[in-house]
């Protein structure tokens, strides 16, 4: 009987020989892995190898099935094209490779490039609406288990580790033979101390898992649930996969809708390369931070802007940390790849990802230049001693200094995507996971106490964390969760919150992408630059330009940034840039007699797959690892908007008034805009010193509660144009002449369609329309469509000259240019608008403003 | 095509036909009473018979109207109706004050939450 298995298997290694880059078709693929088995002794008939190309024919199909599944759950937005969207990426998620378009990811199936800039287009509209991750990769991993044969985990059963199946068949073996007791006890103690050798990685608790229920099915002796446990084993691992990558593929595609969502913003100029104040190593971000395109120091063009960062930095879980200050932050990702061991003649020994910074007697340089026979800084003893008087000197390792925080309380943790092209391509063989946590909160630069202090007024209105304590004096859990954090030692979180405060410190969940890799926040008070301005356009219902805070939901206030910044904070902005400056000398000089030149006498490399972590430390970003001095690096990608002194204008009230028209309604806040669409001139809204629109309640204090409320409703009714929707009742009377003078007229098209729509809808239906086929059909008037309604009520809130009056709340505004009136309620919503008679107007009595003076 | 309703009526019937329809009606209570004042035709009165039906229809039968149109004036004779829309549409009103025309749909509805 033919090993279909076990060919399957087969199929399966000679696939990840090939690296997943298989030349030509299924056929001739399996033709030569026949040809080979032959050579070894198999028979393989022409019945058999048929077989095995229709199998790896399906499982490309499924695979390609299974990634047009997960684009259109990507996709499946209104307004995007669904089939031709989804069609032109699926067959750009898959390259040459295969003629019919089989692409295989370099994580598990090898996406190349073509395949990766496909996907990115559309996980850049999920990354926009908040896709999720999950739920794509289950919908890809279901559409493989449901593809026929359901055979779909016999290509990574290859990947079983060895020892869940020597677990597996010793257990199988154990229920059907009691004689084979001892080589299960035998393997059961390897597997103990196999899976104790795991701490570091994280599938340790996946690998007792599995051991514990094979374990408890050899118990029961029934070897369906030793089956099952290695079943879920396999679809934990394919599913590992599978979400390695999709998150890590949405994280890259993420970094790249950050500037593709804002390369057409007008007001976005560029990109600016933001040295962290603590970078260590002069590499590509120095030439990045000091490029000069016309637009200021380290600002690209946003056709240059690069596509990458440029910061790893991790250690190995169980690398013992001396901190020569706080520790601010600790991050935890699950990496797959290279690291590089560095031995040192003092038996100094550092395992690190290639790119984690190492001091050495010509300054920082990252661990993969780092070569035998390199002098660098390690501590005169394993253990440095204690810096500080009051610590008790007991080394940790980074692991344990990382679920200290963790756990500790008041600490938040957040777990952040990261992107394959970030970490120099470190990231890429992260699970496409940062865990971070935060200690204190504390901010990285000295501007702290100054957007500290101005917290306090902070609109948050969920979450139990104080606006004081936010910052500096802990974190709250659900308001950082949810909203991310601070700018400097802060993270940004894969959710759509975006993080407001009073003083601009936002941190932009896309926008931050660039920052939230290596740790760092994307740091938007850019006032070290001069230009208050720094912040986004977001796709969704938070326009971040000119950025505005309201009480009531979460916008950024450039006004408040700008008033909150001043010279103080932009000094120290400056001072902290050059700390980096002053980190080499510290490290060598301030603890001269604690550290010495150390040869190193050997550099390995070897592959890694568990967790890595990095610490942030105050204030000198570097701390000793297995006596060893690194570093942490946190450059930024942010981008800029557009200087507003480069644009030519005075102040940021001329800026707006060179935009479009629809720019600035989209860029003003909901409450401003009304205001501004009534008729109060731009200027009005503006501060006094031009930084930006007035507050809420600076502007109402200056008009008067009854003035500032009768022009958010008035102006609501101009910009947001809502009618109420009515049930109308057959069996009044009012309602029968209108119904009737409809039937009358039940031969114009427009009539049925709105009569057959009443029906359908049980005679709900918005008054607009119901008004209109009511003043057309039943009272005659001259009346071309439906938006005539609306047209009638704009030209009564567009008349200056138009006279507000007030009833039980509700406002009546009278034209006389328009020979309306039109019935606004005090929430913005529209009543109705018709002429009135010389009766109704003058029952109104004396109004209370005209238009003009309700805004003056 | 010409106004299809009596002019003197037109008013009146705006603030019950455009804006009681919503639950409004910011002149409705001063107009009808105006009207009272008028020595109306036959046809104007019957036309007015109509109008104030459909009020007290809506008045009865809509889910929400204006607190203001039911916050009754009662330094207005009791009488005249149009001044305590609440205590119609609370049913609470003396029904043998209504005009014979009104007091059939009156009792035919159930009262509304004020």
């Amino acid at each position: 009987m033919t090993d279909y298995p076990e060919l399957y298997r087969q199929l399966a290694r000679e696939i990840v020989k090939h690296e997943g880059k298989i030349e030509g078709d299924a056929r001739q693929f399996v033709a030569q892995l026949a040809e080979k088995l032959r050579a070894k002794g198999h028979v393989l008939t022409p019945e058999i190898e048929a077989e095995l190309t229709d199998y790896l024919g399906s499982m490309q199909a499924a695979i390609k099935t299974g990634i047009e599944k997960a684009v259109t759950v990507a996709v499946a937005l209104p307004g995007l094209p669904q089939s031709a969207t989804v069609a032109k990426l699926t067959e750009q998620a898959f390259n040459e490779r295969w003629p019919d378009g089989l692409k295989l990811s370099d994580r598990l199936w090898d996406f190349n490039e073509t395949a990766r800039t496909g996907l990115t287009n559309v996980l850049r509209d999920a990354a926009k609406t908040g896709a999720s991750v999950n739920k794509t990769v289950y919908d890809m991993q279901r559409t493989i288990e449901r593809a026929a044969g359901g055979q779909r985990f016999k290509i990574v059963e290859q990947y079983a580790d060895d020892w869940v199946k020597e677990l597996h068949a010793a257990g199988v073996g154990l229920i059907h033979d009691p004689q084979s007791r001892e080589l299960w006890n035998a393997t059961v103690a390897e597997v103990e101390e196999r899976i104790l050798s795991l701490k570091a990685t994280g599938t340790r608790s996946a690998a007792e898992r599995v051991f514990d229920q094979i374990k408890k099915a050899v118990a029961s002796g029934r070897e369906e649930l030793a089956d099952k446990a290695v079943k879920w084993w396999l679809y934990d691992k394919q599913l590992y996969g599978l979400k390695r990558i999709a998150r890590t593929e949405m994280a890259t595609a993420m970094h790249k809708a950050v500037i593709a969502s804002t390369e057409d913003d007008e007001t976005i100029i560029g990109y600016q390369w933001r040295l962290s104040a603590s970078h260590p190593v002069t590499d590509i971000c120095d030439y990045y931070a000091s490029v000069e395109m016309g637009l200021g120091k380290g600002v690209f063009t946003k056709d240059a802007v690069p596509r990458g960062k440029a910061h790893p930095h991790c250690v190995l879980g169980d690398t013992i940390i001396h901190a020569p200050g706080a520790i601010s932050a600790a991050t935890k990702s699950f990496y797959s790849g290279a690291i590089v061991e560095i031995i040192t003649r003092n038996s100094g020994k550092l395992s690190c990802t290639p790119n984690h910074a190492i001091l050495t007697q010509s300054g920082w340089v990252e661990a993969q230049f780092i070569d035998k026979g390199h002098n660098i800084i390690s501590a005169t003893s394993s253990n440095p001693g204690a810096f500080y008087p009051n610590d008790n000197d007991m080394p940790s390792t980074i692991e344990q200094i990382f679920n200290s925080a963790i756990e500790a309380h008041g600490v938040s943790s957040i777990t952040v995507p990261v992107a394959a092209e970030h970490f120099h391509g470190d990231g890429g063989m992260m699970d496409g996971n940062v865990q971070i946590v935060h200690v204190d909160g504390l901010l990285l630069s000295d501007d702290n106490p100054g957007i500290n202090k101005h917290f306090g007024k902070n609109p948050f209105s969920i979450g139990n964390s104080s606006p004081a304590s936010f910052l500096g004096d802990g974190i709250g859990d659900s308001l950082f969760n949810r909203f991310g954090h601070s700018p400097n030692s802060g993270m940004c979180i894969s959710s759509d919150s975006l993080p407001v405060f009073q003083g601009g410190s936002a941190h932009i969940e896309r926008l931050a992408f660039a920052g939230r890799s290596d740790g760092d926040a994307v740091f938007f008070e850019d006032s070290i630059d001069d230009d208050p301005r720094d912040s986004m356009k977001f796709s969704q219902s938070f326009d971040g330009f000119p950025g505005f805070i309201e009480g009531d939901n979460f916008r950024f206030w450039q006004s408040n940034l700008a008033a909150h910044i001043d010279t103080s904070i932009t000094k120290s902005l400056v001072n902290s840039l050059s700390i980096h400056a002053f980190s080499t000398g510290n490290a060598v000089d301030g603890f001269a007699g604690l550290i010495t030149l150390d040869e190193v006498i050997e550099v390995r490399k070897r592959d890694f797959y568990g967790f890595v972590y990095d610490l942030q430390i105050e204030p000198h970003h570097w701390y000793f690892a297995n006596g060893i001095v690194t570093h942490n690096c946190m450059c930024l990608l942010v981008p800029r908007v557009s200087n507003i002194k480069q644009k030519g204008s005075k102040n940021y009230a001329d800026w707006l008034k060179n935009l479009s028209p629809e720019k600035q309604q989209e860029l003003l806040p909901d409450w401003v805009s009304r205001i501004n669409q009534l008729g109060m001139p731009l200027d009005k809204l503006i501060r006094p010193d031009g930084l930006g629109v007035v507050t809420r309640d600076a502007l109402k204090q200056s008009m008067g509660d009854s003035r500032f409320n009768a022009a958010q409703a008035l102006g609501k009714a101009l910009t947001d144009k809502k009618w109420p929707v009515n049930k109308i009742s057959q069996n009044n009377r009012m309602s029968q002449k209108t119904l009737g003078s409809l039937q009358a007229h039940a031969d114009t098209p427009d009539v049925k369609r709105f009569l057959d729509k009443l029906e359908s809808n049980q005679f709900s239906v918005s008054s607009r329309e119901w008004h209109y086929f009511k003043y057309k059909y039943q009272y005659g008037e001259s009346i071309k469509s439906v938006a005539d309604i609306d047209a009638r009520f704009d030209a009564v809130l567009k008349d200056p000259d138009a006279k507000i009056f007030n009833t039980g709340e509700r406002y009546i505004v009278h034209s006389d240019k328009a020979d309306r009136w039109a019935i606004i309620q005090p929430n913005g919503q529209r009543i109705t608008a018709y002429t009135p008679t010389q009766e109704e107007l003058d029952a109104q009595g004396k109004p209370l403003w005209l238009i003009r003076t309700l805004i003056d | 095509m010409a106004y299809p309703y009596a002019d003197r009526l037109k008013g009146y019937r705006h603030q019950v036909d455009f804006c009681l329809e919503q639950g409004e009606g910011p002149v409705l209570c001063t107009l009808r009473n105006d009207i009272d004042t008028l020595s109306l035709t036959n046809d104007e009165k019957a036309e007015l018979a109509d109008i104030d039906a459909g009020a007290i229809e809506y008045l009865l039968t809509l889910d929400s109207v204006a607190e203001y149109l039911l916050a009754d004036d009662d330094s207005q004779p009791l009488s005249h109706w149009w001044w305590h829309l609440g205590k119609i549409r609370s049913k609470t009103y003396p029904a043998e004050l209504l005009p014979e025309y009104l007091r059939a749909i009156y009792h035919a509805n159930e009262s509304k939450p004020i």
